[in-house]
């Protein structure tokens, strides 16, 4: 039966609940600026009424729940552009630095080494006696030699560049992983009494988020509010309160292998099963790309080695040598002219016959026209139509890399934007809130201030 | 849609970056004056780029290379223009001295003699430090003669040949063995016997057959001229050829380094008109930013 007392429960109710409610404002304007915060409300409804006459009789207000306002789609749609976005942001970045090794646009990259070598056999051609020309053929060969050695060298340092990053994504992931087997269980031990675990699922997701732009994961929500996240087709990461470890093995190239390790401490090879996220980039960069660049160079160095050595070795010297090669090592990171030549550039072969000695030049001719024969791709480029065409490849690749992050980034921010537009903290709004429940407040002290008005009337009456 | 100040505070930061990331690029062109300034920024371009660099500078080695023909083809024609003024110089001794003079003939011998020398040493004249007639053998002297005034010549056929152009080659030196001995050419006469035949003439004490020996030298003197006149006439060709090479090599070049600047170069005014576009751009969005940051809801709250 409501009376004068039941009138001031509903309004210590309504003082409680309002002040809740600034309580979740306050937490929101606090987080406005919060990575992954979902803004929360509080939702009231009105207490259970009681019937009398003339009717049912309300008893009041009630915070019902705390809710964090979220899309769950949205989640995993951020996640799935992430790992694409993550795999081309680490190609992109590590073939960025692939061009500058091949930057040729200021003129002194390979390009300018080969024409200056080819030059320096014609100059010698037109003095087949002169030391000068001798010697400057030697130091433009081994300018080219170690312009050769220096850009392989270079490359393969991004090649273990890419390999040092990928087992430092490796040591991210697995605190990672054992963080969101935490949450699972702090999660499900919340919300077994109803309550919702608000913070701790937006630090969840939060985490899956940054997993994602690390490496591909598929991920599912049981009925327990806990995550299971596969990674490398169907390896488990996560399972309820458990998480499993991801290392890395040295293979036969010295590079790094990704493994699972099951419970007992076996361990299965998924590096060929991860298909995206930063690792894939690096992985790609690391397997595909960069040994494909290296293997160029040494085709391109190795051809130029054999050309130059065969007919090399056919000619004389100005010392009446025969049979010397010019170049020593058959590839990129080991070009390098022969020690013969070296110390004594005597043994540059500029003449055809024995007979010819010292006037003739005709080797000399015959070794600068290499540069214009169509010795490479199987009979279809020169020397440098090959070199520039794997410089034109690289130029595609960045360009490639470049656009699909452009575009994978782009998406990423404007799914962010649209969670934000849901999730995010407008402080214009919370502003109205304060200023709604503190009102609400201010009404609900002013009923206890009435009702003490008529309680005190009432004992003076009597 | 609802917008949160994240959004906004995110957007201002996003659209400020993307400006300086093209302010940046505009930067680089406009300070660099090229389009291309890596191999990503045009691929295709980038590789055209690279032969056009390539082609010029084979162009500039082939135009070093004609300098130095150029050169070799001079000293010779200057070489050879003297042997032949000289051996006119020999036949007119040889046509006075055919018609009887006998009280100057030892003199005639003396001065033929000091020609005979002459030529010698104008067929080893040396370019730099090659000998231009002695065909490979260019470090050793190729004439030389022994006390009776017989010539030998101890170099060699080989050719010596220059690069002019992709695959192209023109052979600068004439052949000293051909030119002087008439080895290996159809009536071909050999100046240095035919010179030391009139120095015998000239000496011999039986004046009567001196004569004969005089006058029968004079057909040869006119031929050994024909002879030079000849290998000059081929030494001219390939001079022309050189030059007209080199002409033709300082045209193409100009027209690569056109191609070259029309491909890599950046069109500046463009750019320039760019750059201050992007800058209003960027002031506006920086006043923009300034505006909508700055007031909220709680400023307005008493």
């Amino acid at each position: 039966m409501p009376d004068i007392y039941g009138i001031l429960d509903v309004a210590r109710r309504a003082l409680l609940t309002q002040q809740r409610a600034i309580d979740v404002t306050g937490q929101n304007i606090a987080n406005v600026n919060t990575p992954g915060y979902s803004r929360q409300t509080v939702n009231m409804e009105t207490c259970e009424p009681i019937s009398f006459l003339p009717g049912q009789i309300g008893t009041g207000v009630r915070a019902a729940e705390i809710r964090r306002i979220y899309d769950r789609f949205l989640g995993t749609q951020i996640n799935t552009e992430n790992q694409n976005s993550g795999r081309w942001e680490a190609q992109k970045s590590s073939l960025e630095r692939v061009e500058i090794i091949f930057d040729e646009s200021s003129g002194y990259g390979l390009n300018q080494a080969m024409s200056e070598f080819w030059n320096a056999w014609q100059d010698l051609a037109n003095n087949p006696t002169g030391h000068t020309e001798r010697v400057t053929l030697l130091s433009k060969s081994e300018t080219m030699a170690d312009t050769f050695n220096k850009t392989y060298s270079d490359l393969q340092q991004i090649q273990k560049d890419s390999d040092s990053n990928i087992t430092g994504a490796i040591d991210e992931i697995n605190p990672i992983a054992q963080q969101i087997a935490d949450l699972n269980q702090k999660i499900s031990e919340v919300e077994v009494n109803g309550e919702h675990a608000n913070d701790y699922r937006d630090k969840r997701d939060l985490l899956l988020k940054q997993l994602s732009s690390l490496i591909d994961i598929s991920s599912f929500e049981d009925d327990d509010g806990k995550v299971t996240v596969l990674v490398g087709k169907g390896k488990a990461l996560v399972e309820n309160n458990s998480s499993w470890n991801l290392s890395t093995q040295t293979n036969a190239s010295g590079l790094h292998d990704i493994v699972w390790e099951d419970s007992d401490g076996n361990t299965v090879d998924i590096t060929s099963d991860i298909s995206a996220g930063k690792i894939k980039g690096w992985l790609e960069v690391r397997d595909t790309t960069v040994p494909d660049y290296l293997s160029r160079l040494d085709t391109l160095a190795g051809a130029i080695i054999s050309q130059v050595n065969t007919l090399h070795s056919s000619g004389y010297g100005l010392d009446g040598s025969t049979g010397n090669d010019f170049f020593s090592g058959s590839s990129a990171s080991d070009i390098a002219v022969d020690s013969n030549i070296v110390s004594d550039v005597n043994t540059i072969a500029a003449a055809g016959s024995s007979g010819g000695v010292p006037g003739d030049n005709s080797n000399a001719i015959a070794i600068a026209d290499l540069q214009n024969q169509l010795l490479m791709s199987s009979n279809t480029a020169t020397f440098d139509d090959y070199y520039n065409s794997l410089v034109s490849d690289v130029g595609v690749a960045v360009q490639e890399a470049t656009t699909t992050f452009d575009h994978q980034s782009l998406m990423v921010t404007q799914l962010d934007n649209y969670r934000q537009s849901v999730s995010g903290v407008n402080l214009d709004e919370e502003m109205v809130n304060l200023i709604k429940y503190q009102h609400a407040y201010e009404a609900a002290a002013k009923l206890i201030s009435t009702l003490d008005n008529m309680m005190n009337y009432l004992m003076d009456t009597i | 849609m609802r917008v949160t100040n994240k959004q906004m505070t995110d957007f201002i930061i996003n659209n400020l970056s993307k400006q300086n990331e093209a302010l940046q690029r505009l930067q680089i062109i406009v300070s660099s004056g090229k389009r291309i300034n890596k191999p990503s920024d045009d691929p295709i371009g980038m590789a055209k780029v690279l032969d056009y660099r390539k082609t010029i500078s084979s162009v500039d080695q082939y135009r070093r290379n004609i300098v130095q023909g150029k050169t070799w083809l001079n000293v010779t024609e200057t070489a050879l223009g003297e042997i032949q003024a000289l051996l006119n110089q020999a036949k007119n001794i040889a046509v006075d001295q055919s018609s009887g003079e006998l009280d100057t003939r030892s003199e005639a011998a003396e001065e033929v003699k000091h020609i005979y020398d002459q030529v010698l040493q104008l067929a080893n004249t040396k370019s730099g430090n090659s000998y231009l007639f002695a065909g490979h053998d260019t470090q050793t002297a190729p004439f030389s003669r022994d006390s009776s005034y017989n010539a030998t010549y101890s170099g060699d056929s080989g050719d010596i040949q220059i690069i002019v152009g992709e695959n192209v080659k023109v052979t600068i030196n004439a052949d000293g063995n051909e030119s002087f001995t008439g080895s290996g050419l159809t009536n071909g006469v050999s100046i240095f016997d035919t010179l030391r035949d009139l120095i015998i003439g000239l000496e011999n004490s039986d004046t009567q057959a001196g004569t004969t020996q005089i006058s029968n030298q004079i057909a040869s003197l006119q031929d050994g001229a024909d002879q030079i006149q000849n290998a000059r006439a081929g030494r001219a060709a390939a001079f022309t050829r050189l030059d007209t090479t080199d002409n033709q090599l300082a045209k193409f070049k100009l027209n690569v380094e056109n191609m070259l600047s029309g491909t890599e170069g950046a069109d500046i005014e463009k750019a320039i008109v760019e750059l201050n576009a992007q800058q209003t751009a960027y002031q506006t969005s920086l006043a923009t930013a300034a505006r909508i940051l700055q007031p909220s809801l709680i400023q307005f709250l008493g």
